[in-house]
């Protein structure tokens, strides 16, 4: 008990993900509010649910039109969340979506923890090629995609 | 009853949905059939279908089936086989639409070939995928999450 109160008064974390898959995958770390302080960030849709302690982003892909406008948006709704809750760990199951507040991360020389997705076992996703170039921990879910990152850890799925 | 459920993307699985309305109009089906049909056009005339239901409806559905039948993607696969359900899979293809990628086909292709789940590629084969889900012997789905957040726990512990 006093070890959880220690960590609760040490160590912020952020949980970042797209909607959708992404997001499920982070919701199995949802253990991890009994020992630290964590808050969600993730996409705005029409089937939220995991309300408490969540701050919503606008929904992104990387094939509609308005794609830079919304990566902007973005940006600055990411910047004015890190700078309110000053996340020490940053922990994501991808996708674009968390790429500012990674890069945020890495400008204030934050622990950047990045979990490629599950759904993927024989190619890369784009967001994990781009951050695995200057995350700190690297986890696959599939032994296989070791051979796209070698210095990954592979541990097994999140489920 | 079998429940199905075609995802939450924004691209249809009519191609799927088609073929499960045809075996249940035939009655080569004759089970009841609940299908949660997401962003689908079609349109189905034999199966009781809804385009999306909450999550504690949902997870009472499934609970409640003696097989699933779902698109190809993991969260509802994985769902499925925490609840010990028999599960035929259908990935996604992106030469219908159905998908930006065909990422879904890796996922299905993974899980039948480990046999915890029955894969079909061709919507031509799920007859006969579902007669062979009768007797086929699932292989039980162990979760890792416990190994999986301890190690996150002790990365995290140290930091700094």
């Amino acid at each position: 008990m006093e070890n959880k109160k220690k960590n609760l008064a040490n160590k912020k974390i952020c949980l970042i993900a797209s909607s959708g898959g992404h997001f499920e995958q982070l919701l199995m770390l949802k253990i991890l509010e009994e020992s630290f302080d964590v808050y969600y960030v993730t996409e705005k849709t029409d089937y939220n649910g995991n309300d408490q302690n969540t701050y919503y982003i606008k929904q992104i892909n990387r094939r509609e039109k308005l794609f830079v406008i919304n990566i902007v948006k973005i940006f600055f709704q990411s910047v004015k969340i890190f700078m309110k809750e000053k996340p020490d760990i940053i922990i994501s199951t991808g996708a674009l979506a968390v790429i500012p507040t990674f890069i945020l991360g890495k400008v204030f020389k934050k622990k950047l923890i990045f979990i490629e997705s599950f759904a993927k076992i024989n190619s890369q996703t784009l967001t994990g090629k781009f951050i695995y170039k200057f995350s700190d921990v690297f986890f696959v879910q599939w032994e296989e995609m070791k051979q796209f990152y070698p210095d990954a850890i592979f541990n097994g799925p999140v489920y | 009853m079998i429940f199905v459920t075609l995802g939450s993307q924004k691209f249809q699985f009519d191609r799927l949905l088609k073929e499960l309305d045809k075996l249940k109009g035939q009655q080569i089906i004759t089970q009841e059939i609940f299908a949660q049909i997401g962003y689908s056009e079609y349109e189905p005339q034999f199966i009781d279908s809804e385009r999306f239901v909450d999550r504690q409806t949902f997870q009472n559905r499934m609970e409640k089936a003696e097989l699933v039948i779902t698109h190809g993607g993991t969260g509802a696969i994985i769902t499925a086989l925490k609840k010990e359900k028999k599960i035929i899979a259908v990935p996604r293809k992106k030469e219908f639409g159905e998908h930006v990628d065909n990422h879904q086909k890796q996922i299905v292709d993974s899980f039948s070939t480990s046999k915890y789940i029955i894969g079909v590629n061709d919507v031509r084969e799920l007859e006969k995928a579902i007669t062979q889900s009768n007797s086929f012997q699932f292989k039980k789905f162990v979760s890792n999450n416990k190994k999986f957040v301890e190690t996150l726990i002790s990365i995290i512990n140290d930091t700094k």
